[in-house]
């Protein structure tokens, strides 16, 4: 069993916090996705994992073995790097074999773990050639081959494959995924690709300023973010957060959104909202495919001005205009609409999320 | 925890105290001794050499070479910083023979000293350029290289000929190193080249800690000068002490080599002595700013 | 405006050139016993100072080469310099890689002084270390001898050495070395098996460079090397011969020729490691 826990653990570089009071656990054999934005402390997360920094606060345990001080050799953990960091002199060959070289491993063991491994990554045709012959990809697999070959307790993995083209980053997600599964080894993936962690992950943690967010499958990040800004961050387009205020009149509750939108609170989320008073700035979120185009009568809805059409192929997406801000629905392709036509939105009332406007926490 | 770190300084520092802390130690002995190469034997004395050296017997020599040597430091070090810069600029950016240029004006970095010594000679350049100004021109003038300001002149510009190039080399890499957006923004908000260099490549120049690295060791090298001024002291035949081209360094080589002072060596360890404690004091100030390129 | 920049960048660039290239081309010519001085007049004379100076050379001649190879000191001479530059060189490389290598891979107090301290050595003044190398070579019988040689030139190669390869060091990616942590490797297995073959370029040029150095030091020369260990520097100066005594007259000629001979293959190996340049010339402050 190989469970990765992080409690309290907080890291400053000088006067800049990377991470703070971090508590982080890893589940034996799972694929977790560390996501957030640029500069958010994911890399020093999986750093401080690996033992390439030490916490300035906090523990950091395998199992029960608490190894804030244990160096990285004698972790047992590989890093797979953004730039593959191959060492250059050599073939990919001795690449691979490094890890079993220097534990001395009989030369006959490490021609078959080499052997091995690079059938299982298709790049037994690659092993006499040296990285600078290589492309991106076929760098990336050596890379993984080297961080694979000694069969390590977990894999981290920086941005692996942000270096590679749209084509290549789809087709090695899979790969990876299934390789990780075969291997049954924990793995902490790093990424700000949303569309990655999501396609990828068993779990994710969203970190932001060095703060764990939330840690959850992706279905949950998806449809229950924890807070406005994970629900602004994922999602393609992101969800909407519309402004809005709490209001009663007799029994009734309802959300003022803009002149033209005031919408009736769904009864699942009614019960969230009795401590706040009335006038409380809320944010509402819903997903771009969770609001129809429809007619008047329908109990959630809000009337607009279409104000963009973009078409990504698939789907198409239409700006609204409510108020002043934007609000965005995705519906089929080739939907045909006309810039400055008025029209209703329907909100799916059992998707719809609300925030609070300051904290940002969902209610 | 881990040693590692230290245990690899060990050969390089036990060198460095050998060739340098050795000597130093042994020099400040000499310094407070009487010592004479026929008695090889260390009498130590206090004192003495100092009072001698500052104020006593040898201090007109002394002085005399602080002045000569402060006059090449601060002349060169002024010279190469601005032909440097200037060097510098021209060479930037993309042009025809750009690439010959450089190979042309980086060759005085592959020059000895001593070479140049003889280059800047009377007898190499100078004669033909005073027969040419006093024929060719129809002038009828020539210059006098034995004028204190003609010889001065003549050793500051050689050693200026053989360091501008590195003032410009660095020059150079600081210009490379401005991220080319700084120059497009000018240039879109319509700023002159005067105004590009005055906002954009004269500031990055002056502030370069690289720079001012490399003026501290140039600084520390001028004042150790020995070469071009010791050929200029047989070009003036300038072979009593006190001249007016003893560097400290030329003086100390005329004590130590001229059997007319009987091999004072206990006078000249404490010359050099001073000298060095003059320039270490000079270093270390500067340093403690500009040996920040070593860190990170 | 643009053409106009450049009409004076060339006029600058061609007259800094003509500034370089001019001593060095008078030298060259008149090591033939070309001397152009009287063509300059139109009289057959030329001057220096005041003084007439001779009535100059048209002819060239490689006797004063011939000279130099045939009574055999300048292949000596250039021997002595090679080894002493060589031997100095390669102690400078096998005391100083460690050190270059703890200084660009770990973090640790004392780092910035000692880098101070290093630097410091070359504000010793050269005397501080020659009288008492002096007295000492002396006693041990190292004076004028190759192994005294490379010693005292440390002082000069060992700073290159560091500096120089602690750039080098630093230029490999943090990511390879981590990638060699995280592999299981120690700190030696990382040095040996993964830095130094990636420095091996630098390594190249740090020779080249400390070897330029050696090659063009003269003070040390002068004072520690006899008839035996005699070096091309010294050679310049006081021509092929023995070494000189006090003043003599110089033979300008033979000066020039030596001198022409000294700068060969210093300006071949700068032009050779261009790219490095500007690291070796500022001890690796500067890329
Ligand atoms: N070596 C360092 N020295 C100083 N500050 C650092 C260092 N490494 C990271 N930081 C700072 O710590 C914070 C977190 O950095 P980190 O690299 O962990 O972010 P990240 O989430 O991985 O970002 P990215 O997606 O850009 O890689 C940032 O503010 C960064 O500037
Ligand atoms: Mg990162």
């Amino acid at each position: 069993m190989v469970q990765v826990r992080l409690t309290g653990v907080s890291k400053k570089y000088g006067d800049v916090p990377a991470v703070e009071k971090l508590d982080l656990l890893v589940r034996d054999r799972e694929f977790l996705t560390i996501l957030g934005p640029s500069g958010g402390g994911k890399s020093t997360t999986l750093r401080l994992i690996a033992g390439l920094e030490t916490p300035d606060e906090g523990d950091i345990h395998i199992d029960d073995l608490r190894i804030n001080e244990l160096p990285p050799r004698d972790r047992n953990m590989t890093m797979v790097f953004q730039n593959y960091a191959l060492f250059p002199h050599m073939t990919a060959e001795a690449n691979i074999a490094f890890p079993l070289v220097v534990k001395h491993t009989p030369k006959e063991e490490v021609e078959k773990r080499v052997k091995e491994v690079s059938s299982l990554l298709k790049i037994s045709h690659l092993l006499k050639r040296k990285p600078k012959e290589m492309s991106g990809g076929e760098q990336q697999r050596v890379a993984l081959g080297r961080a694979i070959v000694k069969k390590p307790n977990v894999f981290l993995m920086d941005e692996p494959l942000s270096n590679l083209d749209a084509a290549l980053r789809t087709e090695m997600r899979m790969e990876l995924k299934r390789l990780q599964k075969q291997l049954q080894t924990t793995l902490i993936y790093v990424t700000h690709d949303q569309t990655e962690a999501l396609s990828m992950a068993d779990r994710i943690a969203v970190i932001k300023d060095g703060k764990l967010l939330q840690i959850g499958s992706p279905e949950e990040i998806y449809n229950q973010p924890a807070d406005a800004w994970i629900a602004s961050f994922i999602g393609n387009p992101p969800m909407n957060l519309i402004s809005c205020t709490l209001a009663r009149n007799n029994d009734r509750t309802t959300l003022h959104a803009a002149e033209d939108c005031v919408l009736e609170i769904p009864k699942s989320l009614i019960s969230k909202l009795t401590d706040l008073e009335i006038g409380a700035k809320l944010k509402l979120g819903v997903r771009p495919e969770d609001i129809e185009i429809g007619s008047k009568g329908a109990t959630l809805f809000c009337e607009a001005e279409i104000y963009l059409l973009e078409s990504t192929g698939d789907s198409t997406v239409i700006d609204f205009k409510m108020g002043d801000s934007i609000v965005k629905l995705k519906t089929k392709a080739g939907y045909k609409a006309k810039i400055g036509e008025r029209a209703q939105l329907v909100f799916t009332g059992s998707k719809m999320l609300l925030f609070d406007a300051e904290t940002g926490r969902a209610l | 925890m881990n040693r590692l770190q230290y245990l690899l300084l060990i050969p390089a520092v036990t060198v460095a105290l050998v060739v340098g802390a050795y000597p130093i130690l042994f020099s400040i002995i000499l310094s407070l001794s009487e010592f004479s190469i026929t008695t090889p034997e260390i009498q130590v004395v206090g004192v003495q050499n100092y009072i001698s050296v500052l104020f006593g017997e040898l201090a007109p020599v002394f002085w005399n070479s602080a002045g000569v040597t402060l006059l090449i430091v601060v002349g060169a070090v002024a010279v190469e910083l601005v032909v440097g810069i200037i060097l510098g600029l021209a060479l930037f950016g993309n042009f025809r023979a750009r690439s010959l240029f450089y190979s042309i004006l980086v060759v005085p970095l592959a020059v000895a000293p001593i070479v140049l010594g003889i280059l800047s000679s009377p007898n190499v350049i100078w004669d033909d350029i005073n027969t040419l100004l006093f024929y060719g021109t129809g002038l009828g003038i020539s210059i006098d290289l034995f004028q204190p300001a003609a010889f001065y002149s003549v050793i500051i510009l050689a050693d200026a000929w053989l360091w501008a190039p590195l003032i410009m080399l660095v020059t150079l890499a600081i210009l490379q190193g401005i991220p080319k957006e700084h120059f497009e923004a000018a240039e879109i908000h319509g700023a002159s080249s005067w105004m590009t260099f005055r906002s954009v490549i004269f500031p990055s120049i002056i502030k370069s800690p690289v720079l001012g690295f490399v003026l501290t060791l140039r600084v520390i090298d001028a004042f150790k000068s020995f070469e071009i001024p010791f050929a200029w002291t047989f070009w003036l035949g300038q072979n009593d002490l006190g001249s007016p081209v003893d560097t400290f360094s030329v003086l100390m080589w005329k004590l130590l080599t001229s059997s007319v002072y009987d091999f004072p060596l206990a006078a000249i360890a404490t010359i050099a002595l001073i000298s060095t404690a003059i320039i270490l004091v000079f270093a270390v100030f500067a340093l403690r700013y500009t040996a920040r390129v070593y860190s990170d | 405006m643009a053409k106009r920049k450049n009409r004076l960048r060339y006029l600058v660039l061609i007259f800094a050139s003509w500034w370089v290239i001019y001593p060095i081309a008078t030298s060259v010519q008149e090591s033939f016993e070309i001397d152009l001085g009287p063509l300059y007049s139109g009289r057959g004379v030329s001057f220096v100072g005041q003084f007439f100076q001779g009535t100059g050379g048209l002819m060239p001649t490689a006797i004063n080469y011939l000279q130099a190879f045939r009574i055999e000191a300048w292949p000596r001479l250039v021997f002595n310099s090679s080894i002493i530059a060589l031997s100095s060189v390669s102690i400078a490389l096998i005391v100083g890689i460690p050190a270059a290598y703890s200084f660009a891979m770990y973090k640790y107090r004392g780092k910035t002084i000692l880098t101070i301290g290093l630097l410091a050595l070359r504000t010793i003044s050269p005397f501080a270390v020659l009288v008492p190398f002096f007295i000492v070579y002396g006693q041990l019988g190292l004076f004028d001898t190759f192994q005294g040689m490379a010693i005292i030139y440390l002082v000069l190669n060992l700073p290159i050495v560091i500096l120089m390869m602690r750039g080098f060091f630093k230029d490999i990616p943090k990511e390879i070395y981590e990638a060699a942590f995280l592999s299981g490797a120690s700190d030696m297995t990382i040095m040996r098996r993964i830095a130094l073959p990636l420095v091996i370029p630098g390594m190249v040029a740090v020779v080249l460079f400390a070897f330029v150095a050696t090659w063009n030091e003269y003070l040390y020369a002068l004072i520690l090397t006899g008839a035996r260990s005699k070096t091309v520097s010294r050679g310049v100066w006081s021509g092929f011969g023995e070494s000189i005594q006090g003043f003599k007259i110089l033979d300008f000629d033979e000066l020039n020729t030596a001198g022409t001979l000294a700068l060969i293959p210093a300006i071949v190996i700068v032009l050779l490691v261009r790219k490095y340049l500007v690291r070796g010339v500022t001890l690796g402050a500067a890329k």
